[in-house]
């Protein structure tokens, strides 16, 4: 593992930051889709837990593929960043959701002391889910919430951080793995 | 005073792209570098440009520029000395404007204000574009991007500028003014080399020319020049036999607009591509061949109308659409959707529109004649150039849609290559009653081959049977 | 008065504050604060507008779920609707004040020069921007790609995203090849053309806003 930046690096994290933007702009009407259909049923205290993985899913990425410290923090700033630039429906607080996302997803890697970056991986979906949902307690007032409510929110946001930011990081990671695309790096 | 290059090797994944190979390039001199696509220009020049080892190749022999050598200069020191411009002009600028990539530029020399405006307006005047300071990249053409990146590296005060296929994307009135340009600033004391594919307008200007032959360099005399300044030929295409037959229509143009940036690059009134056979496209760089062949392959926007069976193409529903057409992307790594050579074979054999044709003996056969064979569990992304192309060839003819769009189809093969590949169409289009369109500039290799010759010049093209080789 | 980094520390700020309050009465103030500053620095009305659009449904929709669905007696939901709602209101708007006028560039530009970013990450990410609009081809490309073998590219499946980042290793070398072929070397020192000076008037304004807003804070009553 390289620890120093060079510019290619820089410019493909922030590539992967432009790619997810986009993405993640696209997930805002989609999040109102999901969140009108669930609220039909009563549910739509789920929409954000169901949704919140793809949101999350560049900073796993970035950390995973460029192997570095500070890219899962970094690559999911960028993502917000460009999100808000775009018009995002959630304006400068997509910055913070970033922050936080960022800093939740950093902490997996960093508890392996970025050397095992598998395990940093499934790590990450878990520190990922706890910080998010730690903020979320206070900034979404989850923390009124009745203690089974909470519980289950908590198991389906780990789902969704599971699935998106986990299982098809992975799969991609290891698409581009096989293709050595980056292995004479 | 010179760039040297001595027992030169640059490989990449061990493979060995150049090999032992010796360069001189004074100052005051213009030398022409050639090779077909795939021989390794890219290579030499970014080498001698200093950009390996850092981006990826592993070189040994020595390079030096007026007795430095090259790997001991940072990247600020060399940019002062030796600049590059690359083949695709999109992809090498940093900014979005032109004065904002200079004042990037030159921030890297750590010039001050002054300096910097100054440069930049001396820099801008030399290549004709003053006025374009405040012009931003995605308004220009393809030679407007070219002659910028070229002022940009008089600014920063390179002495020796290498060019790799300059003009890949390049009007040929561009190329004209372009090498007249260049060919100035070698007698102002410039040490210039510019590879290309086609030595056109080169001879009454460069002072030396270079072949690039197996990895290694070849000088060709001045006698010999005249050898490759061959006046073009015009073959004339055997009238086609089913012509006085009624002709099917594949897809019919009307009034047809295709916008590339801000520059109209097609306004075709009335035209028809008929079903079956090859139709050659030819047509100058840069007047907007690859626009059309992604207008009609649906992915470019246009305006007017084009229909294909009738139906507008912007109206079909994307999954059939391409159920019916396919295109081979410039790029074969486009192209590709798994990772192993094996997993692509296996894709296209599973969903072929032709599984009766392309049988496993067949394939085997195919892939035996393309050198193909062997490769089954390396990753695609791994393979040369060359093996990319006719890899790429090989999945979108066994996928055999109705029809099949080919843009320059013979970039990067070798002569031996290139003949296989022409059976390989020709054999498909026979036998499975294909319509396909191609571009490519190589016509003296496909003329053999295609069934009718559209011209392309300024915005429209016309059905001629004289065809340039 | 105040730079662009001064101006997102701000904003920063003020998002920091008001998702961790519950008042309604500050998102108000704050988002007509932001709406009037939209029309003053005659920002057109056509890009108002539209962030008016882009407000309605998530702020409708964070207001309903909270107020039809939400856990307490009616008048606690409708307040936490109300707060929801409007908190998204005023995202959105101090997003606008925020981007009004700036470009990545000059943020970029700033928080190099104020917070000592490396040139690197600066330069790395303004050359990355350049290729936002060909991600767009690049995807119906990739799609078109797909479709052509009979194969449709589903967003939950890792190929497409595979796809987009074969596009992104290619063009970070080929730039990061001609910055590099222009000069730019990692951590060395360049000269600046510009400056984006922290203006003292500018820290003055941030302290005077954020005491503002606890003020109003502390008056607040719903």
């Amino acid at each position: 593992m390289k620890q120093k930046w060079t510019l290619q690096n820089v410019i493909l994290l922030a590539l992967i930051g432009v790619i997810f933007s986009v993405i993640y702009w696209i997930m805002d009407p989609v999040y109102q889709i999901v969140n009108s259909g669930l609220a039909v049923i009563g549910l739509q205290a789920f929409t954000n837990e169901i949704t919140l993985g793809v949101w999350m899913m560049a900073g796993p990425l970035a950390s995973y593929i460029l192997k570095k410290i500070g890219a899962g923090f970094i690559g999911e700033m960028l993502g917000a960043a460009g999100e808000m630039f775009l018009g995002g429906s959630y304006g400068v607080g997509t910055l913070l959701s970033g922050f936080i996302q960022g800093i939740g997803s950093e902490l997996g890697f960093a508890l392996t002391g970025y050397k095992n970056w598998f395990a940093g991986l499934w790590l990450s979906t878990l520190t990922g889910t706890v910080v998010s949902f730690g903020w979320d307690l206070f900034k979404s007032g989850y923390i009124h919430y009745k203690l089974g409510l909470l519980v289950a929110l908590f198991i389906v946001r780990y789902l969704s951080i599971f699935f998106f930011s986990g299982v098809l990081v992975h799969l991609i990671a290891k698409l581009l793995d096989r293709s050595k695309l980056l292995s004479h790096e | 005073m010179a760039i040297t290059a001595r027992n030169l090797t640059v490989a990449y994944r061990d493979q060995a792209i150049i090999d032992d190979l010796n360069l001189t390039l004074e100052k005051k001199t213009l030398t022409l570098l050639m090779g077909p696509s795939g021989s390794g220009k890219s290579t030499l020049l970014k080498a001698l440009a200093g950009l390996y080892p850092q981006y990826g190749g592993q070189v040994s022999g020595k390079i030096e520029i007026d007795q430095t050598a090259i790997a001991t200069l940072k990247a600020n020191e060399r940019a002062k000395r030796v600049a590059l411009l690359f083949q695709n002009p999109d992809d090498q600028f940093a900014m979005p404007t032109v004065r904002e990539e200079f004042i990037f530029a030159l921030e890297n020399l750590e010039l001050d204000k002054d300096e910097i405006d100054q440069k930049t307006a001396w820099a801008l005047e030399k290549v004709g574009l003053t006025d374009f300071i405040d012009r931003s990249f995605v308004t220009l053409s393809g030679g407007e991007m070219q002659k910028v990146a070229l002022a940009e590296v008089l600014a920063l005060g390179a002495d020796y500028l290498l060019l790799d296929e300059p003009f890949a994307a390049v009007d040929s009135q561009s190329r004209e003014d372009l090498q007249v340009l260049l060919q100035q600033l070698s007698q102002e004391g410039y040490g210039i080399l510019v590879s290309d594919h086609d030595p056109a307008g080169y001879f009454d200007k460069i002072s030396q020319f270079y072949q690039l032959k197996e990895k290694a360099l070849v000088l060709v005399p001045e006698n010999d020049w005249s050898q490759y300044d061959y006046q073009k030929q015009t073959v004339v295409l055997k009238p086609a036999a089913e012509s006085d037959q009624a002709q099917d229509t594949a897809y019919r143009f009307d009034n047809l607009r295709i916008q590339n940036g801000e520059r109209l690059v097609l306004d075709q009134d009335i035209l028809q591509i008929f079903a079956a056979g090859i139709t050659l496209l030819t047509g100058p760089n840069g007047v907007g061949k690859s626009s059309v062949l992604k207008t009609l392959a649906r992915l470019h926007r246009y305006e007017g109308s084009l229909t294909y069976q009738e139906q507008e193409v912007h109206a079909w529903k994307p999954r059939l659409y391409f159920g019916q057409v396919g295109l081979l992307f410039q790029s074969a790594s486009d192209q590709f959707l798994n990772i192993t050579v094996d997993e692509e074979l296996d894709q296209v054999m599973a969903k072929s529109h032709h599984a009766d044709f392309w049988t496993k003996e067949i394939l085997d056969q195919w892939l035996s004649d393309l050198h193909l064979t062997g490769l089954g569990d390396q990753s695609v992304y791994t393979l040369s150039g060359g093996q990319q192309k006719k890899l790429q060839l090989l999945l979108m003819l066994i996928m055999a849609p109705q029809v099949l769009f080919l843009d320059e189809p013979l970039a990067g093969l070798d002569e031996q290559s290139v003949a296989v590949v022409l059976n390989l169409i020709q054999t498909c289009q026979q036998a499975l009653g294909l319509t396909i369109l191609v571009v490519s500039h190589q016509t003296r290799d496909l003329v053999n081959i295609v069934d009718r010759h559209l011209r392309y010049e300024q915005t429209a093209m016309a059905y001629q049977e004289e065809v340039l080789v | 008065m105040m730079n662009a980094t001064q101006r997102m520390i701000l904003a920063l700020a003020i998002s920091l504050e008001i998702s961790l309050t519950k008042s309604v009465t500050l998102n108000v103030v704050l988002f007509s604060v932001a709406f009037l500053l939209l029309l003053i620095r005659r920002q057109p009305l056509k890009k108002i507008g539209l962030y008016v659009a882009i407000a309605i449904i998530p702020v409708l929709g964070s207001f309903w779920s909270f107020y039809l669905y939400g856990q307490g007696t009616a008048a606690e939901n409708l307040h936490f609707g109300l707060v929801m709602g409007s908190r998204v209101l005023v995202f959105i708007f101090i997003g606008a004040w925020l981007t009004m006028g700036m470009t990545p560039y000059v943020l970029l530009a700033s928080l190099r020069q104020n917070l000592k970013m490396s040139a690197t990450f600066t330069y790395g990410i303004l050359g990355a921007l350049n290729f936002m609009p060909r991600f767009k081809q690049a995807f119906s490309s990739i799609q078109a790609a797909g479709m052509m073998r009979g194969e449709v590219l589903r967003w939950w499946q890792p190929t497409l995203y595979f796809k987009a980042l074969v596009h992104a290793i290619k063009w970070s070398k080929n730039l990061a090849m001609a910055m590099t072929s222009h000069g730019f070397q990692e951590g060395a020192s360049r000269s600046a053309y510009r400056d984006y000076p922290m203006a003292k008037s500018g820290w003055v304004l941030i302290v005077l806003i954020l005491i503002a807003l606890q003020v109003i804070l502390f008056f607040s009553r719903y």
